[in-house]
């Protein structure tokens, strides 16, 4: 089962930074950092789902900042997620100077001393050209509910009519896979703005059966809406409304094509993202 | 796990603490490829089939010469997929790794690359149903297996064409099924020698399989009828079949409880 964001390509190489206050860092987490409401004043903190379009709602909005791939324990830790059946690399920050003078702390670099006890972590930068790949869940907090796969109860290489995926598309913002069947293996953006009703424009080349099977997610090929889980920053919330709190993601690779849980997309960071400022974003 | 691999991935790697360290040490499953597939070298974008088909029945003269039509077959095209993944070190991971594994992780890459060649492999089957191929295009536009298969001499696909079922596997339906295949046809309607003698399955269903064709790999055997309403009659697909667990068809969604697919 995928879980955690990774680097999939990117011109940058990653760098040290602090962890923020008491919090809890797992590795593939989405990050934010710098003067910010929710404040951060140590270092690094979860980025979790956006709040208003492209985030805005936090006025500045929340920038993506980075991708943690590292820490400095000296211990490797890891961590069952309360939600996600999911063991993953952690690190959790410390404030006090008792509580950072008793770490055991390997590797810092960059601007850090190989001396200096805080928690840090090594985190990969994200910028417009960092490409990323996160996995779908059909839920904002449960990491283990994975995406539905489903048979429709009408057909047509047009419309197709499903018990609802989990999700209400938002129109031309959606993608279905046919798993089996006569299309197996293709990907259509839906048109619809629907939960169980879908329609294609661009049509399935062949007629589906009830039989078929299908997975859908809410995001397309090139810009789109896309959120996160509102607790770890981990994964893609394929059920969020995207009505309006959302990301304008730029996908570039969708793949449905695995087992369950291992749904994924590839994708980078609109410009519009790093703005902190709600003035000229795009909302798509 | 994070890209590049850094040395704060893997803490454990540097120091000498560690008795034995294991690298990619899971076998991965055998190929199957080879077993099933034919491969020919390509330095091509792509690779283009067709097919002549056959002379029709020669008629009963009546005075005047019959010129007989000949048709196409359908056209097939092949095209390769360009395939390509790297993987980044951190140079300090390198350096300091003390057990001198991490360097091995590009020897990594080769195992990577059959692993997929196997899944696309498999892909053959799993996808049999569909119309939409992953590398080639057919000029007929069905799937492999289809209901709907047609010709270009006008022939009826009445019967002998449909190589495409959903029965569920037993002694009884692999029986229906390789009387089916026995009576395939070509282009022109005319009976082609077919004769099943392998069933390809998930492992979900190779006991299954193995209890309908009375036989396993490990020696097992019963001519017997394994229908209890049939005591003491012989089952007629005893050691008409090999039975071939395919791992990898497990991992596709090709509904595994009603699919049967038989190779020749």
């Amino acid at each position: 089962m995928g879980m955690g964001f990774s680097v999939v390509y990117s011109p940058q190489q990653p760098i040290w930074v602090p962890v923020d206050g008491t919090t809890t860092l797992y590795h593939g987490q989405l990050v934010y950092y710098g003067k910010q409401t929710p404040a951060n004043t140590g270092g690094v903190i979860n980025l979790v789902a956006a709040a208003g379009v492209i985030d805005v709602t936090p006025s500045p909005s929340i920038v993506p900042w980075g991708v943690v791939v590292g820490d400095n324990n000296a211990t490797p830790l890891f961590k069952a997620l309360t939600t996600a059946l999911v063991t993953l690399p952690y690190i959790t920050g410390v404030d006090t100077a008792a509580a950072q003078i008793a770490r055991d702390y390997r590797l810092a670099e960059g601007m850090y001393g190989k001396g200096d006890p805080q928690p840090l972590v090594q985190v990969c930068r994200i910028t417009p050209e960092t490409v990323l790949r996160g996995y779908f869940r059909n839920s904002a907090t449960v990491g283990t509910t994975v995406i539905t796969t489903l048979s429709p109860t009408a057909v047509a290489t047009t419309a197709m009519t499903f018990a609802t995926f989990g999700l209400t598309g938002v129109a031309d913002n959606s993608t279905t896979y046919c798993v089996s069947g006569v299309n197996a293996g293709l990907y259509r953006v839906g048109t619809d703005a629907h939960a169980t009703a879908l329609t294609y424009t661009r049509e399935w080349p062949y007629t589906p059966a009830v039989t078929d099977k299908f997975k859908r997610v809410n995001v397309r090929q090139g810009l789109c809406r896309a959120n996160f889980d509102t607790t770890y920053a981990l994964w893609i919330d394929n059920v969020a409304a995207l009505t309006s709190h959302y990301h304008v993601l730029n996908v570039l690779k969708i793949d449905l094509s695995g087992g369950a849980g291992e749904e994924y997309c590839d994708f980078s960071f609109t410009i519009p993202n790093f703005l902190t400022a709600s003035q000229s974003k795009i909302t798509t | 796990m994070g890209n590049p691999l850094a040395s704060s991935q893997f803490m454990r790697l540097l120091d000498d603490r560690l008795r034995k360290v294991y690298v990619d040490s899971f076998t991965e499953l055998p190929s199957m490829v080879d077993k099933f597939f034919g491969v020919i070298k390509s330095d091509k974008a792509w690779e283009e089939f067709y097919g002549v088909g056959a002379v029709p029945d020669i008629p009963a003269f009546n005075g005047l010469l019959e010129y007989l039509s000949v048709a196409p077959q359908y056209y097939t095209r092949i095209e390769p997929k360009e395939f390509a993944g790297g993987i980044q070190i951190e140079r300090k991971l390198l350096d300091d790794d003390r057990y001198d594994v991490i360097k091995s992780r590009q020897n990594g890459l080769v195992g990577s690359l059959l692993r997929v060649k196997e899944k696309y492999g498999a892909q053959a089957f799993g996808y049999a149903f569909s119309a939409a191929m992953t590398f080639a295009t057919s000029e007929e536009a069905v799937a492999i297996c289809s209901t709907a298969h047609t010709t270009k001499s006008g022939a009826a696909t009445t019967s002998g064409f449909s190589n495409s079922g959903t029965t569920a596997i037993s002694k009884t339906s692999i029986g229906a099924t390789r009387i089916l295949m026995r009576q395939f046809r070509n282009e022109v309607g005319q009976r082609i020698v077919i004769e099943p003698d392998m069933l390809i399955v998930p492992d979900t269903l190779y006991d299954t399989a193995c209890e309908a064709v009375g036989w396993t790999e490990s020696g097992a055997s019963s001519d017997r009828d394994p229908d209890s309403a049939n005591l003491g009659k012989i089952n007629p697909q005893y050691k008409r079949w090999t039975v071939v667990p395919y791992p990898r068809l497990d991992d596709l969604d090709i509904d595994p409880a009603n699919t049967m697919k038989m190779a020749a």
